[in-house]
């Protein structure tokens, strides 16, 4: 067969049928996904629309799946009646300071657990233990523990935000290249300073990363947050309305809190250029 | 630099022996670089020629013998044992200018002397023109130059270099040897050199310390007869491809075998 | 001739089928319940076989709140709910997706359900009666609901305002209760059965019952309009239940005594039913039985002044009264 095959080939150039050129085919295409700003934006639109759509011609029962006229008409008296500033201050301030609180003591731990070898073993096994608990299920505790006030709010946010952060600060310190911390090592630079000058900037990265994440956990708690005796705040408004089976409402808040999330996610992204240029 | 006093500083193995977990790495190797001196360290891949250079530069503790100083290194010298890295070990958030900085900054320099420092290092490696630059955007070749700029900021007596060229392709790698030769040649510095190019070794090398494969020991110590200048000339040529192909056949039958070897896991 | 063989041999069929048959003809309906006390008459309507002799095969549908019967009967998912009143409910049924066909427990004086309850630093300070409410901080599981109604009743009776007292809603029973003894509320109304414990630890002090203060009709009978038009069906299950709540009351409430039912050899097996389906020993079911009219009545006027303070609340939309959401063809009036 090698042989014949082999003779074919040669003789190729005298056979008419093969003398025929054409292209190669190309077979390389796809797999390489690239982020469209605009088919994102032009997608969701289209979802509104349709969206609005079914509520007016009636196809879907307005009480189930509120239109978003409807939406905007509860976002707009809310707005208003000034009622909307009074829950959107109430929750900026215990999603910042708990982000804040979580996040100081996350970074703390987590370049501990990152540098210390003590700290590591007793470390990663209590984060391990108590990472997974539902803190909701802690909030009759944290009741006794904190009272009604804004304590108990603001812990059950750092206490979500505080995990997060810790887990990626030191995946972030570990994942810092060895042959950099040699090197420093190699000019006598003292340790407090290969911290703050080649593992904080090296674990950056993945802090930043962790930072997308617990941001969104804060959104995601402060609802839980505020079942703690809340009378103002997104996410006591958001209880009410589902209490009260308001689903306008319920969807009204729903829309801001996801309008926090583009905004804290945009947050991220100016920082991400800014303090990752160099990568 | 070249108008500093000439002090005496000698960087001794004696008996060194390393392994990792059961397995034996370097077998009591011993030679000694005099001051000015460049030394080349080759042998077959996996016979622990970066595991003892780092040994020399102090950081990985030996299992047995030591790594010793015998002399005082120049009183300038802020850093007498100075690594230059296979893979540059730049920070990659920090310029040019910084990455070379960073060694001085944490040291007595006031910031004015810091940045003549700076500034005469970046002048002798032909980086004056880059240093606004981050590492990301500068070829391989002129990477490593950032890397031998910050090493020269520090001053060094002896500059451990650990395969410093073969991260790089071969016309960088022709041009940076170019400029280890200039650097090296008023003898004011001493270099170990670790390479598994003998050809790199030849051009470089005032002796050339044989390991054997793993565990690595000295198989022979070559001395190469001629400055560093005389090997530049045409009829040099043939003297060190003979002295090459010396020690290929010193080396060949156990690059060989390290090569067949399996690696275990 | 053939005529008469052919329903002779139906018949014997049919015969032969027996009990097979029985069951298919049944119609076949699901109602949404609470696992609680206040809906006894179900379960010993089910248990009892009352819906299976009215033509009923019925299936109970276990809920944990009130609000997901509601969501569910207006989705269809149960053909019946029934549990209390809460805003949400109303503010379903304001929209025509369910209305009331019954009456189910009240809140009657001499029939514990929910009281009040100080922490012991408030009762110590002087929180010794309902009346002392008015200025304190109280917890409720959530804003509109039996509990927070319960307190504008009571604001009314004794002439303070409700905006003088500051009502936390902490979304579940076991978080009041634990503000209630972490002392970060002077009072908290509560089921019984869930401050019972927490009285007799002593981290809590009980100052007085709803029923006793302002009774008011807390829950009901209801079905989406779809069920409603199946005269037939709706009619049926309202006289099976009818004759639990008639057996219910002529049995365990007539016995009631102190706030407890008795236990002896008419009660025990009713009892016995109940603590069946709440999965409560019959020793806690004694000192919980909600009060249910033996007849299936529901208090309308109570029912329109709930809505009315709702709506005054901004809790339930305005614009529709008791009337509206109320099936006059099944409800009996009180």
């Amino acid at each position: 067969m090698p042989s014949a095959r082999c003779s074919m080939l040669e003789r190729a150039p005298q056979d008419d049928r093969v003398t025929e050129v054409r292209p190669v085919a190309f077979r390389g295409a796809g797999f390489v996904p690239k982020a469209g700003r605009a088919s994102g934006w032009t997608a969701l639109a289209l979802v509104i629309a349709l969206w609005q759509l079914a509520g007016s011609a009636g196809w879907v029962n307005p009480l189930f799946l509120p239109a978003p006229s409807a939406i905007a008409v509860a976002l707009y008296k809310l707005a208003m009646s000034g009622a909307l500033w009074q829950h959107v201050s109430a929750s900026v301030v215990r999603i910042g300071s708990g982000w804040l609180l979580g996040t100081v003591a996350g970074v703390i731990i987590g370049f501990a657990i990152g540098l210390s070898t003590l700290a590591r073993g007793v470390g990663i096994t209590f984060i391990s233990a108590l990472f997974p608990i539902p803190k909701i299920a802690l909030l009759p505790l944290l009741i006794l523990w904190l009272g009604i006030g804004e304590e108990p709010k603001i812990a059950t946010i750092a206490l979500g935000v505080f995990f997060s952060t810790a887990i990626s600060v030191y995946s972030g310190v570990d994942a810092v290249p060895r042959n950099l911390i040699r090197m420093a090592q190699s000019f006598n630079v003292p340790f407090h300073a290969i911290v703050t000058r080649v593992i904080w900037p090296g674990a950056l990265p993945s802090i930043l990363a962790g930072f997308r994440i617990t941001a969104s956990v804060a959104l995601l708690l402060v609802v839980s947050a505020e079942m703690i005796g809340a009378q103002f705040g997104i996410g006591a408004f958001v209880l009410q309305a589902g209490n009260l089976m308001q689903t306008d409402q319920l969807l009204a808040g729903v829309v801001i809190l996801s309008l926090f999330g583009l905004a804290v996610g945009k947050a991220i992204n100016v920082l991400e250029t800014r303090l990752l240029h160099w990568r | 630099m070249t108008d500093r006093k000439r002090t005496h500083m000698d960087l001794i193995a004696d008996h060194i022996s390393h392994r990792f977990g059961g397995l034996d790495v370097l077998d009591h190797v011993s030679f000694t670089v005099a001051s000015g001196e460049v030394v080349a360290i080759v042998g077959p891949s996996g016979c622990g020629k970066s595991t003892l250079l780092s040994i020399l530069g102090g950081l990985l503790r030996p299992s047995e013998g030591r790594a010793e100083l015998r002399g005082a290194p120049p009183a300038d010298s802020l850093n007498p044992l100075t690594f230059v890295f296979q893979d540059f070990a730049l920070l990659p958030w920090c310029t040019v200018e910084a990455n070379v900085e960073f060694p001085l900054v944490h040291t007595a320099l006031d910031a004015a002397t810091r940045r003549a420092v700076v500034d005469d290092a970046l002048k002798r490696t032909g980086l004056t023109d880059f240093r606004g630059a981050y590492p990301k955007q500068l070829s391989g070749g002129m990477r490593q130059r950032v890397g031998i700029a910050r090493a020269l900021a520090v001053r060094p007596a002896i500059l451990l270099m650990d395969e410093p060229l073969s991260a790089l392709d071969s016309q960088t790698r022709e041009l940076l040897m170019e400029d280890f030769i200039r650097l090296l040649a008023d003898g004011a510095m001493g270099a170990v050199y670790v390479t598994h190019n003998l050809e790199e070794a030849v051009r470089l090398a005032d002796r050339i310390v044989v390991l054997s494969r793993r565990p690595g020991r000295v198989r022979e110590i070559v001395d190469i007869p001629m400055t560093r200048a005389e090997r530049g000339a045409i009829d040099a040529r043939g003297k060190l491809l003979a002295l090459q192909n010396d020690l290929w056949s010193l080396i060949r039958e156990e690059a060989i075998d390290a090569e067949r070897e399996v690696q275990h896991a | 001739m053939t005529k008469f063989a052919r329903l002779a041999l139906a018949g014997l069929l049919a015969m032969a089928a027996g009990g097979i048959a029985w069951a298919d003809d049944a119609q076949k309906a699901k109602i949404g319940v609470l696992r609680l006390s206040s809906s006894a008459p179900v379960f010993i309507a089910q248990d009892k076989g009352y819906f299976r002799e009215a033509g009923l095969d019925i299936e109970l549908k276990f809920f944990d709140a009130a609000q997901p019967i509601a969501v569910a009967t207006t989705s269809g998912d149960v053909d019946f709910g029934i549990t209390a009143f809460t805003a949400g409910l109303y503010n379903l049924a304001g929209k025509g997706t369910l209305k009331v066909i019954g009456g189910m427990s009240r809140e009657k004086a001499g029939y514990p359900l929910i009281g009040y309850f100080a922490s012991n630093n408030a009762y110590a300070a002087g929180l010794k009666t309902p009346k002392d409410l008015a200025g304190k901080r109280i917890a409720v599981t959530q804003v509109g609901s039996s509990f927070h109604y319960s307190l504008g009743l009571l604001a009314d009776k004794y002439g303070f305002k409700l905006a003088d007292v500051k009502v936390l809603p902490l979304q579940s029973l076991s978080n009041a209760a634990a503000a209630l003894k972490g002392e970060t509320v002077d009072a908290a109304l509560l089921p019984i059965s869930t401050a019972r414990s927490l009285v007799d630890s002593g981290g809590a002090k009980f100052l007085g019952w709803v029923g006793d203060e302002t009774p008011w009709q807390l829950g009901a009978v209801f079905a989406a309009p779809k069920t409603l038009a199946n005269h037939a069906m709706v009619t049926k299950l309202l006289a099976a239940l009818a004759r639990a709540d008639r057996e219910y009351h002529d049995v365990i409430l007539a016995s009631v005594k102190g706030g407890k039912a008795e236990i002896n050899d008419k009660t025990k097996p009713l009892l016995e039913i109940i603590a069946k389906y709440t999965n409560l020993p019959v020793e806690q079911v004694v000192g919980n039985c909600a009060y249910i009219d033996p007849d299936g009545k529901l208090d309308v006027k109570n029912v329109d002044n709930q809505i009315a303070w709702l709506q005054d609340q901004g809790f339930v939309d305005k614009g529709f009264a008791a009337d509206a959401i109320i099936a006059k063809e099944y409800v009996k009036a009180d």
